[in-house]
Formats: structure tokens, sequence, C-alpha cells
């Protein structure tokens, strides 16, 4: 791992401006005393050991276990529904249906489009039923199967094209779907122009095009979903659930259940990962708590693989036709897209996944013209949803590899017309208003151009050998709240009570990305106290304030601001104290290592408790609050608020790989994986991400995809669901960027998503300069890099 | 649809002749257990489960491994690190499953590892959804729905495809292994390739009952060239989706004997003896494999380039991989013909060839 200085690094103006750091013009790791250094995870050691309680792992006194009844059918009429057998059986307590309640929840306000449980209509093969609450797992999962249901079928939408057509309304999957397509299975359509798109094509001496297809992935977390509901004695329900974002399924439990949300605390579980798969409100959240309603007792759920799988929320089956334009010096003029992307049962996140596929697109490069046609459509298939790099992943793919068609037709090398046509800091961009105030992209892809000896391999290493690259950008938090309100993204409580140990609340999930580490060194960085004494309390509604969770990469921008804010105050509280005790003004305060040392007179200090019990004199534990809130961002128009952040990240890899002609297996040797996260609160956590997304993207290059046969999926499992393994990784070679973005915590911005998507296009770019054939369909197996070399082959005889 | 295990009784016998007498008490209602690996995610799905399990995994006289022989209870990493067998035998075993799947897997289990389907291998509710199949609980075929019986299309209620997916079998076909099982009549050693046969139900023909006890291989296998090339998605963990195993015995530069294997390509391991010494009944049905069919002779030949493309285009045509695993078919039957190439070329130039 290397940690590189973007020449373009704006001062954290920021932090200047509060007078809390000296300006020395460098940024540099000595001004810091824990922010930028390695520090392991907080939970790690609890992981490691096995003493973090995940859901499943929990038991309560007179706990009942529920297994869900789940469709069988991909779309079907449910003719009859009878529970009476599995009511009858011993050890069964309770068995619920659809008929519980018919309110429908969404994350998104606008999608609410799921009911608990189905009614009159089944519309994906896996959609729960009917559940049982019974003494022990066994006897549910046989109650289960008691419960008689019949289905009439109906007409199955299993390809996107199917969905785009007209149908008598009693056909279509939901009631509600775009006005401007009305009778058909359209969830979604975006349409946007701007700049002069069909002149800029014409004036273009290169105007790569094609067309691609992507399969479903999936999150393939390792915690199945678990949950345990308990409605107690006193009449509040606890869920206890691995939750991404608590706070949205705090407000779906309150619609659904009819119940004012202070009577719900919803504890977030030890997350065995998300990558998106668990921030939606989920039915098996909603079962549960109704089982939990119905017997008065504490209820589990635990899902096996396969369940998980079919509650879904992967990346989108996506077909697009992409093309660019480039003037004769590579030059980019315009982008024309069209994305249809199948986003199964439910709308989830899918508006959102709507506008990204498009708008994202509006970077990293400069962008002065682009049309969109975006389309999401429902389907009798696994519901799709937020998946790490939401919505930027595939679309990048297309661009990423036209950019390379382009360079290859105007005799550049591909690294070269990236770095004449990146976004440069502080630049707005000309049709969206995305505001880029910080990047370090031309620093990253010079670096791992360095690294890798780009200029000696590109186009030079024998057949079979080759080397790409792929760039990219994210969001580094959505600048727009799900649910428009006043109330900040991002909320931390500090409390410090006599003992010496700094509590902090936040709702902001850890999911095992480190975010409870984050909020815990920005908190000691700024009052000067070390690491240990700092406790994070993240998981309970109760106690946390709000924040809007582990989505869209906005934990470290939103709730490490909101963290900073608030240890801010303490801070003023401690120098005040110290100020007291030593006569100095208490602007003149250096915090250090546990002592508040007088700037002018070093001489001078006071030990971190004695300030501490000075300030609490009188008043007790020090308590403080701080929040986030975006600035105002972006343009006018409709589905101007898409793709707004306070921030950006990028990155650039580059792949070196071997591809065997005769079978079509792609062997990737190294990746240099260049990443600008603004400033490296945590370089070890940091490089985990990067090398985690690459691992990720590899998954989804080279063997990942959700196969169905009809509407059932043939490889819900981890045997033939493929992802690599150890043995398939190759060496990665992270290099962080430091961009100091003016408005991040200490410059920070996200690294967790935006590090996935340039990996799948530098894979396929390393093939085309291995053995000269472009894949335009994802995952790049082995057969189709065949078919694409064979197919060749056949052309030049 | 919770991968729980169904109930069963668990015997744990410590020689054979007790498992022998608890499989007669249980007959028709048990299985036999050795490392598990197998048989019990299978049961988690609701596969064909008995009601009573006989673990072989305490009896000691399974596991003796020598030069000549394994025994059927010798654990795959056992095998993988073991000095006196084969290299290329050796070079197989690691390749199956993962490491960590090796230490309880065994040779045992290995040879008699159920077919597998992407119909059959499936969840309880995954199988509700579309219907059971011949395999378990069913009276269809999803792979192939239809069948040719005498001229005419019908539906095919009697033959499964299900494709077996041992590392171990090709590569100890090739080489001429024999096993010995241990059964209530006595004990019987025949060619592990006479063993196996029929479809993806039968698989092969072990009597009720019996036991395999050891697998032998002779001098030979330790003298002539062999090899392994297996065609999985990844490098670890995957099943095969093809696997090539040689043996090869040349004179000079001629070929003195050439026996090919080929793994997960249909319901048995399908052995090419190009001596033609090994000669099974042809297959029962044109749904399988035929290696007889239009065999090139290639004894005595000079093993040129032209001869092995000869040879491995002879492998890629008869093979009949079904869509029932990963990978298309059409693409493994191709691979089939590039890892039979590939290996003889190196196990002509270069000696062992490693697996
Ligand atoms: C994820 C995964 C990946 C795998 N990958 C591979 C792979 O790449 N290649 C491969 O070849 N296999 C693979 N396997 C299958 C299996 O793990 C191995 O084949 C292993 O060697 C089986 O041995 P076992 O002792 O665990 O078998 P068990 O499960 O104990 O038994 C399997 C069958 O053999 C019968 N049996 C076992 N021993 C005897 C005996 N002595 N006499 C009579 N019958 C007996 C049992 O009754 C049962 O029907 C994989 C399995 C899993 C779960
Ligand atoms: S091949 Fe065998 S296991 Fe597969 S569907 Fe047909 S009968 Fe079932």
């Amino acid at each position: 791992m290397t940690i590189v200085q973007g020449s373009g690094a704006t001062r954290n103006d920021h932090q200047k401006n509060k007078g809390i750091w000296q300006d020395t013009g460098a940024p540099s790791a000595a001004l810091f005393n824990v922010v930028g250094k390695p520090a392991p995870l907080k939970d790690s050691f609890k992981k490691v050991t096995g003493e973090a309680v995940y859901a499943d792992d929990m038991k309560f006194p007179g706990m009942l276990f529920c297994r869900i009844l789940r469709a069988t059918k991909p779309h079907a009429r449910i003719t009859r529904l009878d529970t009476t057998r599995a009511e009858a059986m011993p050890g069964v307590r309770a068995v619920v249906t659809g008929r519980e309640s018919d309110r429908r929840f969404g994350v998104l306000p606008v999608s609410q489009d799921e009911l608990s449980m189905a009614i009159e209509k089944v519309i994906y093969n896996g959609e729960p039923v009917a559940a049982v609450a019974a003494d022990s797992e066994e006897i549910a999962e046989r109650a289960i199967w008691a419960i008689e249901v019949e289905y009439e079928p109906l007409q199955e939408f299993l390809k996107p094209q199917d969905s785009l057509k007209e149908v008598a309304p009693e056909l279509q999957i939901h009631d509600k779907v775009e006005k401007k397509h009305p009778n058909t299975n359209i969830h979604k359509a975006v349409d946007q122009e701007f700049g002069d798109v069909e002149g800029a094509f014409k004036q273009a001496a290169s105007t790569p095009g094609a067309s691609f297809r992507f399969d479903g992935i999936s999150h393939g977390f390792t915690e199945p979903h678990a949950v345990i509901a308990h409605w107690d004695a006193e009449d509040r329900l606890q869920l206890y659930t691995p939750q991404q974002v608590p706070h949205y399924t705090h407000r779906a439990l309150a619609k659904v259940l009819d119940l004012p949300m202070h009577q719900i605390q919803v504890i977030r579980t030890t997350v065995g990962g998300g990558f998106g798969g668990k921030s939606d409100p989920f039915q098996h959240e909603m079962i549960a708590c109704m089982l939990a309603r119905k017997t008065r007792r504490p209820v589990k759920l635990t899902m096996d693989r396969e369940e998980t799988f079919l509650t879904g929320r992967g990346r989108h089956p996506t077909e697009a036709r992409m093309a660019m334009a480039f003037d004769k010096d590579g030059k980019l003029l315009a982008l024309d897209s069209d994305v249809i992307i199948d986003g199964g049962a439910y709308g989830s996140f899918g508006v959102v996944s709507a506008y990204y596929n498009g708008v994202l697109s509006n970077g990293p490069y400069y962008l002065p013209a682009f049309r969109y046609h975006g389309k999401r459509v429902y389907s009798n298939r696994i519901p799709s949803g937020a998946m790490r790099g939401h919505g930027s992943v595939n679309p990048r793919f297309c661009t990423e590899t036209l950019v390379d068609m382009a360079a290859v037709e105007l005799g550049l090398d591909p690294c070269e017309l990236r770095l004449r046509n990146f976004l440069q800091p502080n630049t707005i961009t000309p049709h969206h208003r995305f505001r880029v105030t910080s990047t370090g992209i031309r620093e990253g892809l010079e670096e791992a151009m360095r690294r890798s000896e780009w200029k000696k391999k590109w186009g030079k290493l024998p057949y079979g050998h080759g080397i790409g690259v792929g760039c990219a950008w994210y969001i580094s938090g959505s600048a727009l709240p799900i649910h428009w309100n006043k109330l900040p993204q991002s909320t931390v409580h500090i409390k410090i009570d006599m003992d010496g140990g700094v509590t902090c609340h936040s709702l902001a999930a850890d999911i095992g990305q480190g975010s409870d580490t984050m909020i815990a060194q920005i908190v000691a960085e700024v009052i000067g106290c070390k690491l240990d004494r700092v406790h994070v309390k993240s998981t309970t509604t109760d106690t946390a304030p709000i924040d809007l969770g582990s989505y869209s990469s906005r934990v470290t921008f939103m709730a490490g601001n909101a963290a900073r804010e608030a240890a801010e105050v303490i801070r003023r509280d401690l120098a005040n104290a110290a100020s007291k005790l030593t006569g100095q003004p208490a602007q003149y305060f250096d915090f250090v290592d546990e002592q508040i040392v007088c700037r002018s007179k070093p001489g001078i200090r006071v030990g971190f408790m004695e300030a501490l019990h000075e300030a609490q004199a009188d008043r007790g534990a020090l308590i403080a609050s701080g929040s986030y809130q975006s600035p105002p961002l972006g343009g006018e128009f409709k589905g101007s608020n898409a793709g707004l952040s306070p921030s950006y990240s990028f990155s650039a890899f580059i792949c070196e790989l071997k591809v065997d002609p005769d079978t079509g297996f792609v062997q990737p040797l190294k990746i240099w994986a260049a990443h600008d996260c603004g400033k490296a609160l945590n370089p070890l956590s940091v490089e985990g991400q990067i090398e985690g997304s690459v691992h990720m993207g590899l998954g989804q290059a080279l063997t990942e995809q959700m196969r169905y046969r009809n509407g059932q999926m043939l490889n819900a499992n981890f045997l033939d669901y493929k992802i690599p393994t150890p043995f398939d990784t190759p060496d990665i070679e992270v290099i962080i960027v430091e961009s100091h973005d003016p408005e991040g915590p200490f410059g920070a911005k996200e690294c967790g998503e935006g590090a996935l998507a340039p990996i799948i296009p530098a894979v396929g770019n390393a093939i085309y300069d291995a053995v000269g054939v472009r894949l335009f369909e994802v995952p790049m197996t082995p057969d189709r890099v065949l078919r694409a070399i064979e197919a060749k082959a056949r052309a030049k005889a | 649809m919770t991968m729980l295990l169904p109930r069963f009784e668990l015997h744990q016998p410590t020689t054979v002749a007790e498992a022998l007498a608890l499989a007669k008490a249980h007959a028709g209602d048990f299985d036999y257990l050795s490392g598990g690996t197998d048989l019990l995610p299978n049961y988690k799905c609701g596969l064909n489960a008995r009601g009573h399990v006989i673990s072989l995994a305490h009896i000691a006289e399974l596991k003796q491994i020598t030069r000549d022989s394994i025994g059927a209870g010798v654990r795959i990493v056992d095998i993988e690190r073991n000095a006196d067998v084969p290299r290329s035998v050796a070079g197989t075993a690691g390749h199956i499953a993962s490491p960590l799947l090796r230490e309880s897997g065994t040779l045992g289990g290995n040879l008699m590892l159920d077919n597998r389907c992407h119909f059959f291998n499936q969840s309880y509710f995954w199988r509700v959804s579309l219907g059971y199949c011949l395999k378990a609980d069913g009276d269809r075929c999803h792979v192939v729905p239809m069948i040719n019986d005498g001229g005419k299309s019908v539906l095919n209620n009697k033959v499964c495809v299900a494709t077996h997916s041992s590392d171990l079998a090709p590569m100890l076909i090739a080489l001429g292994a024999e096993v010995t099982f241990a059964g209530p009549e006595g004990s019987r050693t025949l060619k592990l390739n006479d063993f196996y046969f029929g479809d993806g139900i039968a698989r092969h023909e072990r009597k009720p009952g019996e036991i395999l006890v050891k697998v032998s291989l002779p001098k030979w296998a330790h003298e002539v060239r062999s090899g392994y090339r297996k065609l999985a998605p990844r490098q670890s963990i995957d099943f095969p989706v093809a696997g090539v195993a040689v043996a090869l015995d040349l004179d000079g530069a001629r070929v003195k004997t050439l026996r090919v294997a080929v793994g997960a390509v249909d319901t048995t391991p399908v052995l090419f003896d190009f001596s033609r010494a090994e000669q099974k009944k042809p297959p029962a049905s044109y749904l399988f494999t035929d290696p007889l069919k239009n065999m090139p002779d290639v004894i005595g030949k000079q093993l040129d380039d032209a001869l092995v493309e000869q040879i491995s285009k002879h492998v890629q045509t008869q093979v009949q991989p079904k869509l029932n695993v990963p990978m298309e078919p059409g693409y493994r039957k191709k691979m089939c013909g590039v890892l039979t190439r590939r290996l003889l070329a190196e196990l002509r130039d270069g000696g062992t060839a490693k697996a």
C-alpha cells in the first residue's frame, strides 16, 4: 500500500475557519495523533475470536422459531390458502398470512409496493406467502409444508423486453407503474438530454458504440438474514436485526404495524456483511414482528442461503446500448445511452437506480453532451436493489469499454486519453451541476501507470498476456435524503462522565466497514485522547440519534462530520477548563496525547482527566451533539437531485492478466488499485475496503451470475454461485490517493463503493490487450471469452 | 426450506463385519457414511434420505494406504500428501473440493458419490417449485424431457442423465485400478471401470449392503506416464465439469498403451482404452458416450502432434455432456478435446505430468 498526495489538494478550509488546526500548508500525518494512523477495527477482536453476537446467536426465554412459506410460482393468483392443518400441529404457536396487513411498504416513499406476505397473487418465486412460529425450527418447517396453497398461473414476465410491452391491467405486476408508460410493467423511466448530442456525434472523429448485457449478481454477504422480534410485556416492540439502515426499518415497521415509532425499538445486531443487501426494510422483519405480536413471545427467524438469495436486492440484470463521441485529440464530446434494468418484483431503491444508471456517467470525465433513456422494469424475478456501487457499476463497464475503443481507433494510449478528459478539482459539471470539490484521479492513474510499468507493457505484451485500465467516480453520500424533511442526515451525541470514558451515540450502522472505529478516531483526534477511551454505541434506536444509515457511501462523510462537530463542543469545554486551571486563553491550547498543551508555552499543560473533572464541576457529565446536513446543490430540472453529493471519490485501476486462448480462462495476475478517498482516516481499513472491492468486482467480472430457469434461480447457493476463492484472487497493490476534500471530515471521502466499478472494465480492456477481443457480456466467463476469440478467428479467415 | 438434517439413527460400527450386520438389519433403509461431505448436503436437501446411517468412519481396516492399495476410508488429504501413491493420483486428490473438505472427504465417498444435476441438487422448496424428477420423488427428467424410443419421441420417464462428478474416479480408471468390496456374500474384486455403469440413478453396480474396502493399483500404474486435467469455474471448491485423466505408455515414440478416462461429462466416468483391451458393453442409450464408436487406431503409432490431435478430437466428439451442471455442454465438450491434447503432449514431452 502506498499513499499518494493529490496535487490539486484543497486545504480543509472548513477546519481552518474553525481555528482548530494550524495551517502549515502541507496536510501531513504529523499534524494528527489518531487520524491517518492504521487502527484495527474496534469490533475485529470480537469477530476473530467468535465473541461477536449475531442475531442467530441470541437466545431469549420462551423464544419461538419462524419459517416462511414461499411462493413456488413466479406469477400466479392464489386460489386457496388454508392454514388449518398447520395451526393444528403440536408445537405450532401461530400462523400468519397476508391477511395480517395489507399495508404496503418499501424503502422509497415513491415505491411503497411490498406486502409483508402475498395477498391474492404472488409475483415471484420465493415471495413470502405465510409464516409459522413454533417451538422449534423443525416443527415450523414441517408446519409450513402443511399449509395448503393452490395457484392459478398468470402470464409470467421473465425478460425485461416482455415487461416493456403493453398488457391488460390485470396482468400488470403492480398497479402503479411509470406514468409515461401506462399498462406496462415499466416501474420508472428517465429521459434526459443535455447539450448538442446529435451535433457532437456528427463532428466526432471516433464514435464507438456497442450493446452490452449484464447478468444479475448478488451481494453474497456471509451472514444470512436473521432477526428476532419481541413484543415485550411493556407493550413495546423490540426488533433485533442486522440492518444497514435501522432508521428506515423503524419507519416501515411503524407504518405496517400501525404503531407510533417511539413504541418500537430497532436494535442492530452485528452485521455479517451487507453490501447494500441489508438496506431495505424487509418482509421478514415485518413477519417476525407480526408473529411476535400474535404470540407475545420472542420469535427468531434465520434464513438459509437460498432464502437469502431469494430476498435479493442485488445488482440489476442490465441491457444497455451506448455510444460515445470523441474528437480527433481524444476529447470526449458526448454520451448517448439507453439502458434497461430488470428490477424484479419490487421497487426497492429502483427509482434511484434508474437515475444512477444514467447520471453517474457524468464523471470522471468532463462530458459536454449527454442523452440518457433509462427504464427500470418490474418482472417476476428476484427483486433487485442497491448493491455496492449502486447504479454505477454496469454503465461504467460500458463507458470504460467505449473509451478504450476510442483510444484504439484514434491511435492513443488509453491512459493518455483518460488523462485528457478527467474532471478538474473545483468543477461543476455542465448540466447536472454536480459539484466536484476534490479529485486526485490524475495522480492516481499516473501512480498506477508508474507502478505497473504501463508504458512498457500496454500493446507490447505477447499474445494471451495483457494489461488494461478502468476509471470511475462515485458519490460520497447522497445529498438527498430519501424521506424529505428538515432533519440532519447524521447526528452524533457524545457523553463523557467522571470515569473519563467517551461514549458516542450514532445510528450509523457499522456493517463491518468500520464506521464505529471511524467515529472513535475522529472524536479521539479532536479531543486529544487515546482511541481506547472512546466507545461507540451505534445499535439502538432508543439511545442513538437518527442517522440515515450505511448506504450511498455516506457514513464517513456525514456521520464523520457530525462526530467532529460534536467533539468540537467537548473540546471547547475542555479548553475552557484548561484555561481556568492555567490562566491561559482558551483558544491557545493544543490537544495532544491526553494533554492539553499551551501552544506558546508548551511547559504549561493540563492532563485530560484533570481538565475533564474541572469541566464537569457543577454540571456532571459533558454532553454534546453534532450533526451534518448536505449543502444545497444541483440544478432545477426533474430528477436533478439524483447523483448529487457533497463530494465524489475517484479511482483508477490497472489490471494485468493472462487469457488462455484455447479455453477462454482469464487469470488476473496483478491489480494496481488507486483510489482517491480524500484522506485515509484509517489507512488499514481503506486498504481493506479497496481490496474487498477488487475481489468483489472480480467476481462480477469473471464468475458471478444469478442464473435462472424460467422464474427460478438455478444457483442460489455458494457452490453454484461462483464467488472467487482466495486461489482465484490475484495480488492487489493498493494506492491510496489523498486529495483532502474541503468539506470531508479531516478531508475524507468515501472508499467503500467507488473502488468496485473500475476493476470490471480494467479486466475487459486487459482481455482486449491480451487477445484482441472485446467482451460485451458480463461476467466474462471462459465460454464467452472463447466464443469471442473464435468469432474473431472466423472473421479473419 | 431450512437446511435441517432429517432425523435418522446413526450407527458407528468399528469393523466391516459389524457394519455388514447393521446393513442387513436395516436393509433398504440405510446409507453408509464416510466423510459425509457428499451424503450430508444431499440429506439436508431432503434427497433420498434414509432412516439409518451407518458410519464407516471408525473402521480401521478401511484406512490403510500402501504402494499397492488405498483403503476406502483414507481421507483425500492423506492421498494428496502420500509419497507412495502415483504422483498423478496425489495431484488429482489435491484438486478435489477445497482444503477443508479434503480433510473430511474420503476415497470411498469420492468413488461412490452421488451424481449431480441442477434440478436435483436443490432444496426441497426448489424441487417443489419445479416439480420432482426421476432421481428423487418424481417421474420425469427436466434435462432430457423427451426421449427417442424406437423412432418415437416419448416422455422420458426412465433415463436420468445426472453427471458423475468425481475427480479421482477417472484417474484411477485410467491407471487400471481395481476395487474390492466386502459384502454379505463375501468379498469380490473387479475393475473400477467395470463397476460403473448405467444412468444417473443407477451409476454403478454395487450390490445391496456392499462396502468398498480398498482400491488397488497395478504395478503398471507406477510406471506409466499419467496425469489429470480438471475443468472447473474456479480454482478451488468446485466440482469438475469435465476432467481428463490419461495413462500413457510409450515404446520409444510409439504408443504402447493409451487409456484416457473422462469424468464429469456423463453418468459415469468414460474410459477410452485405445488398445481396446478393456471393453465394456456399449451403453444402453444413445444419450450416453460410446467411446468405441469410430475409435482411431493409435497403438504402435508415433505419437506426433497429428495423432495427439486425432485422439483429442475423438474424445471431444464422443463425449456427451448435458446441461445439468455449471458451464455449457458445448463448451465442456470442446474443453475435453483441449485438455486431452494438452495433457497428451505434456506427457509425451515431459514424462509424468503434474496433475
Ligand atoms: C462444496 C463441495 C465441493 C466438492 N467438490 C468436489 C470435487 O471437486 N471433486 C470431487 O470429486 N468431489 C467433490 N465433492 C464431493 C465430496 O466432497 C468428495 O467426493 C468426497 O471425497 C466424498 O467423500 P466422503 O467420505 O465425504 O463421502 P460421503 O458423503 O461420506 O459418502 C458419499 C457416498 O459414498 C458412499 N460411501 C462412502 N464410503 C463408502 C464405502 N466405503 N463403501 C460403500 N459406500 C461408501 C456413501 O454411502 C455415500 O453415498 C465436493 C463436495 C462439496 C460439498
Ligand atoms: S438428469 Fe436426472 S437428476 Fe437431472 S432432472 Fe433428469 S432425472 Fe433429475
